[in-house]
């Protein structure tokens, strides 16, 4: 390969990569971003006389001038955001540099300023775009550096005296840069190969370089994150978030997890509550008897209905992207947190958080990098932490949740006393309301949206809406009844991540559900939302898969990387220390002779079992290597095992028999089986419970037993199934 | 006493210097004291921030300092050198000083390695520019070294250098090559008038130069026109061959080397300086004489006014192979020593690539 070329290669794409750091920051318009990538591809063609053109490159000078002075004058007289004009006149630069490449100090000014930029980059955004572009860096750099200083010993030595050989010559540079000798695949290879060393030098600097942080002037990069919008009300006349946004919001990583965990799981993650509801929105009230208290701390423990107990409560694992506001979603039965500190100046700062009257948890922050912390489940139930607040102000709180708007429509009174007539309880009515609404249609569109009553028109004429429709008129409906209710915004469920091992929690995870007070209990959740509003959307195919793979990279970027603190530096240091002690005991253990009535160590002890894993690891790699090459050699693939027919057909049987459920609106939750479910349905004494039943054990028998299950039997199954899913709800 | 302390401390001084000074030294670069700023202030602005991004980089730009440390030395080792110093040189005239380099590692090659001759109480002009030398491979280069004045030149070592891989910085050290070189005076030819020599027998000047009988052929000596190559004894031995002439009437020149500067001139720092530029002048003309002699066929007797510190003030040189050398060297060796010109070893310096 010749020299030039290789040399023009790796500097473009150190350029590229310089760009696209500070690209993704998102500082950047679009506008300014095209502009900078045609710039960059005319730049690569521009080649030969062109770059050695004067006037070419006053025009370039000229134009630099020119640009700096409207960037200047763009930042001063026209409002535009000083670090916008920086970022884009610094692209400018590397444009034209790009297109002005005549020697080897200009290529080494390119490859200066792509470092320069890559470092700009670090507080423009800090995302897994990021990652990737210094992971690019950690390769390019070594070529780009190499070739650039060969490049310019060339110059410096052939043209100082072009005279100088022996023969007398004149020693032709350019001929030397078009040489196929001086770069072989051994310099590029070997060059490659410095990524891995530059790699892990990196890493053990990043390591250990203390974490002290003088906080003269604190940047933290920004995450490469969404700012989620958490809802400060809730409008019926349009969507609080959308089902089918994918923007993934939190991720929860249970403790325990097994092996193949199942792919969706229902959790509730609390948000937000509302207690007033003017006809149309749902709304808080604020600063309602000293709203918000700080939540009581024990170095990086939080109590929320007691001090978390570590060794015995159930640890989950929350990563939160920024909310705006910052709520701290909670799961369910959670007792407390812990949030480890962040070293600022060498002191640990401590997360401050605070809850709310109505049990909402809050955490002050205006870093917008998000919040990572443990949730501690007790494995009884707690009560929430609002109640033992309740009991001071029964009156405030008897008014704030019984509100209703003064124009609600009697018909909605009779509603509510019509459907609990049989209940005597609270929560007998609240499961009476619960059930009766929950056989609605649960849909997206806005069929009652539009309407001047969204509330009424839901419950008198389309019966059909989102969570929110759902929850407003249970709420509103138990109000009428007196009884305190309050409406909860939060998560529902997530999907697994098997990358990363993590449930991703997403936007259009959002739910909307009901908080009855009743005296005994305190508050109780119901979700009058049919299921299939409940279940997260789940997608499959390839798309979905590297969506998946890139979030578990960002997740462990940012947990490894962006996160990393003396926190963490600490960790590894105990955990090493813990490593050399054991180590230390093992030794103590290893063989000694008595000598003079005294232990004394014959030096120190092989550690065999640690040879044998690596000797037995290296040949089971040599092994799996030379399969490789065969299997190389061969051409052949490694394939499972293909599933059979009839495991085909029955797994075609329940893929119809959840689509019927989801369109009877009973859709199957991911952790009962087909059988249970139907069960459930049965007990609940639904139209279709009889169907469902039928068709899931005749799947069991096909997919686990020794039935066989023909195709004119399952395309007549499928096609009860079609029609029963059709006929109209009872 | 007190000169036996300074000598003491100064022994011990050079010792301790010998053991401790590494075998490789450093010196940034233009470009590395660039790089090693920005990752300072990578570094500060990590510490100060927090920004664990910014360690990341600080961790690359050090990783490349690192690992450039390494690859430096990785290009220096498992390479000899030799130098070969041109057969005759004389002062003032460019003369070519090859430089081998042999590459003993197995695999690696070795990449922009710079070597540089290291003289006594001398400048270097120029230096030899390996961009490759590949691994079990044997590179030449040469440079031309314009050696300023007459006599002896001591090459001491062999710098070599690199800066590869990323011109970050240069990592070099010194081989220990002790070679001399004799630096003949420059041979100057005059005309009859501004003769230094006393001749016995026959007036030697340019105009009575002539060719007489063949005598016998002996090795081509500087200045020999090439008419009197023997190009048949030249084939058969190997090397280039002259025709030695005999001329009737010139057996014999005596030359007299006005080799000493005046008393008066001793004291002055500028008459002695003109003084020994004289003094120089009358050796490069009495080079130019005695070499004129010898290729006429005559005897040469040198006779300088002021003796070398080693030997004596007198030369005999018959016609032969190697008398022009005999006469060159007894010339080159003559006190005074020359004054080095005033930039003589200033010149700038310049590179030339492997031959």
């Amino acid at each position: 390969m010749k020299f030039s070329q290789v040399h023009k290669f790796s500097v473009f794409t150190l350029a590229v990569l310089g760009l696209v750091a500070l690209g993704a920051g998102g500082e950047m318009p679009v506008i300014s971003l095209a502009l900078t990538a045609v710039g960059v591809a005319v730049s690569w063609f521009v080649e030969g006389d062109l770059l050695q053109s004067e006037r070419y490159a006053r025009t370039w000078n000229i134009a630099l001038v020119l640009a700096l002075a409207a960037q200047v004058t763009r930042a001063l007289f026209f409002g535009a955001e000083a670090l916008l004009t920086v970022v884009e006149f610094a692209a400018l630069l590397q444009v034209n540099r790009l297109a002005s490449r005549r020697t080897a100090r200009d290529y080494q000014q390119i490859t200066l300023l792509a470092i320069l930029q890559l470092i700009a980059a670090t507080v423009l955004g800090g995302g897994l775009s990021y990652a990737l572009c210094f992971v690019g860096f950690v390769i390019a750099t070594p070529w780009a550096m190499t070739l650039g200083h060969l490049r310019h010993e060339i110059e410096g030595n052939y043209l100082a005296d072009a005279r100088a050989g022996r023969a007398g010559v004149p020693i032709d540079v350019a001929r030397i840069l078009r040489s196929r000798r001086v770069v072989g695949a051994g310099l590029l290879a070997g060059s490659s190969v410095l990524a891995v060393p530059i790699f892990l030098l990196t890493a053990v600097i990043f390591v250990l370089f203390p974490r002290i942080g003088l906080g003269i002037l604190t940047v933290r990069s920004r995450a490469d994150t969404v700012m989620a919008g958490f809802g400060t009300s809730v409008d019926l006349s349009g969507h609080g978030t959308i089902r089918t946004d994918q923007t993934i919001v939190l991720r929860v990583q249970p403790p325990n997890l097994p092996t193949n965990p199942p792919f969706v799981r229902t959790f509730r993650l609390r948000g937000t509550t509302f207690d007033t509801y003017n006809g149309r929105a749902w709304s808080r009230r604020p600063n309602v008897g000293g709203d918000h208290q700080r939540i009581e701390r024990d170095g990086t423990l939080y109590a929320l209905t007691r001090m978390p107990d570590p060794d015995r409560d159930l640890a989950v694992r929350i990563v939160l992207d920024p909310l705006d506001p910052p709520v701290v979603p909670v799961l369910e039965g959670a007792v407390g947190f812990r949030i480890d500190a962040r070293f600022e100046g060498g002191f640990p700062h401590y997360a401050d958080l605070s809850i709310d009257h109505d049990d909402g948890v809050r955490y002050s922050s205006n870093d917008g990098i998000g919040l990572v912390y443990t949730v501690f489940m007790s494995g009884t139930p707690a009560r929430p932490a609002g109640h033992r607040r309740l009991d001071e102000r029964r009156d405030a709180f008897t008014n704030r949740y019984v509100q209703l708007p003064s124009d609600l429509s009697p018909r909605v009174r009779d509603l509510a006393h019509q459907v609990t007539a049989a209940e005597t309880t609270t929560l007998g009515r609240a499961h009476a309301v619960e059930h009766f609404l929950s056989r609605w249609r649960y849909t997206l569109q806005l069929e009652s949206g539009g309407a001047a009553r969204p509330l009424e028109d839901f419950l008198f004429r389309t019966h059909a809406g989102h969570c929110e429709y759902f929850s407003t008129a249970m709420a509103v409906m138990l109000r009428t009844l007196g009884i305190p209710t309050r409406n909860v915004t939060g998560f529902l469920g997530g999907t697994f991540n098997r990358y990363g091992r993590f449930y991703a929690v997403r936007q259009g995870d959002a739910h909307s559900w009901v908080e009855v007070w009743d005296a005994t209990e305190g508050w109780v959740t119901f979700d009058p939302t049919p299921p299939a509003g409940e279940m997260p959307v789940v997608r499959t195919g390839l798309v979905a898969e590297i969506d998946a793979v890139v979030e578990a990279m960002r997740m462990r970027w940012r947990h490894y990387v962006v996160d990393f603190d003396l926190g963490m530096q600490a960790q590894i240091a105990r955990k090493l220390w813990r490593f050399i002690e054991q180590r230390r005991r093992h030794d103590t253990l290893s063989p000694r002779v008595l000598e003079r009535g005294r232990a004394v160590r014959l030096g120190p002890a092989v550690p065999w079992k640690g040879v044998a894993g690596v000797a037995l690891g290296a040949l089971t790699l040599g092994a799996l290597a030379w399969q490789l090459r065969g299997w190389r050699r061969s051409g052949g693939g490694l394939r499972g095992a293909p599933p059979s027919m009839a495991v085909k057909a029955a797994q075609e049987l329940a893929r119809a028999l959840d689509a019927a459920l989801v369109a009877r609106g009973i859709a199957r939750p991911a952790n009962r089986t087909p059988l249970a479910w139907a069960q459930e349905l049965t007990l609940r004494q639904d139209a279709f419970a009889a169907m469902a039943m039928r068709v899931s054990e005749r799947y069991t028998a096909a997919r686990f037993g020794d039935e066989t299950l023909t195709r004119e039997q399952l395309d007549a199954l499928k096609a009860e199934l079609k029609s029963a899913a059709q006929a109209p709800s009872a | 006493m007190r000169r036996l302390s300074s000598a003491v401390l100064d022994a011990v001084r050079r010792v301790v210097w010998a053991v401790l000074r590494p075998p490789r030294r450093l010196r940034f670069t233009r470009d590395g004291k660039v790089f090693i700023g920005i990752t300072f202030g990578v570094g500060f602005a990590a510490v100060n921030t927090g920004n664990n991004l910014l360690y990341l980089v600080l961790g690359l730009m050090l990783s490349l300092v690192i690992l450039s440390g390494v690859l430096s030395e990785i290009a220096l080792q498992g390479l000899e050198f030799r130098r070969r110093l041109p057969r005759r040189a004389y002062a003032g005239a460019p003369a070519l000083v090859e430089i081998e380099v042999y590459n003993r590692k197995k695999y690696a090659p070795s990449y922009s390695i710079e070597v540089e001759d290291r003289l006594e109480n001398r400048r270097t002009d120029k230096r030899c520019y390996f961009l490759k030398v590949a691994a079990g491979a044997r590179q030449t280069a040469a440079y031309r070294r314009v050696a300023p004045v007459r006599g002896p030149e001591t090459y001491l070592a062999l710098r070599v250098a690199t800066r590869f891989p990323f011109g970050l910085f240069e990592k070099w050290r010194e081989i220990d090559m002790r070679e001399v070189q004799l630096v003949y005076p420059s041979p100057l030819r005059t005309g009859a008038e501004r003769t230094p020599v006393v001749v016995f027998g026959e007036q030697v000047t340019r105009e009575e130069r002539g060719y007489g009988e063949v005598d016998g052929v002996r090795e081509l000596a500087d200045g020999d026109p090439v008419r009197d190559i023997h190009w048949a004894k030249t084939a058969a031995m190997g090397k280039l061959v002259a025709r030695e002439r005999r001329r009737e009437g010139a057996r014999a020149v005596r030359i007299e080397v006005a080799n000493r500067v005046a008393e008066s001139a001793a004291e002055d720092g500028s008459l002695r300086r003109v003084a020994l530029l004289r003094v120089e002048e009358e050796i490069r003309r009495a080079a130019g004489a005695a070499l004129d002699a010898l290729k006429r066929g005559a005897s040469v007797q040198l006779v300088a006014q002021v003796a070398p510190f080693e030997g004596t003030g007198l030369l005999q040189a018959r016609p032969s192979s190697g008398a022009a050398d005999r006469v060159l060297a007894f010339l080159a060796k003559l006190p005074p020593e020359p004054l080095l010109p005033d930039d003589g070893e200033t010149a700038g310096r310049q590179r030339v690539k492997p031959a």
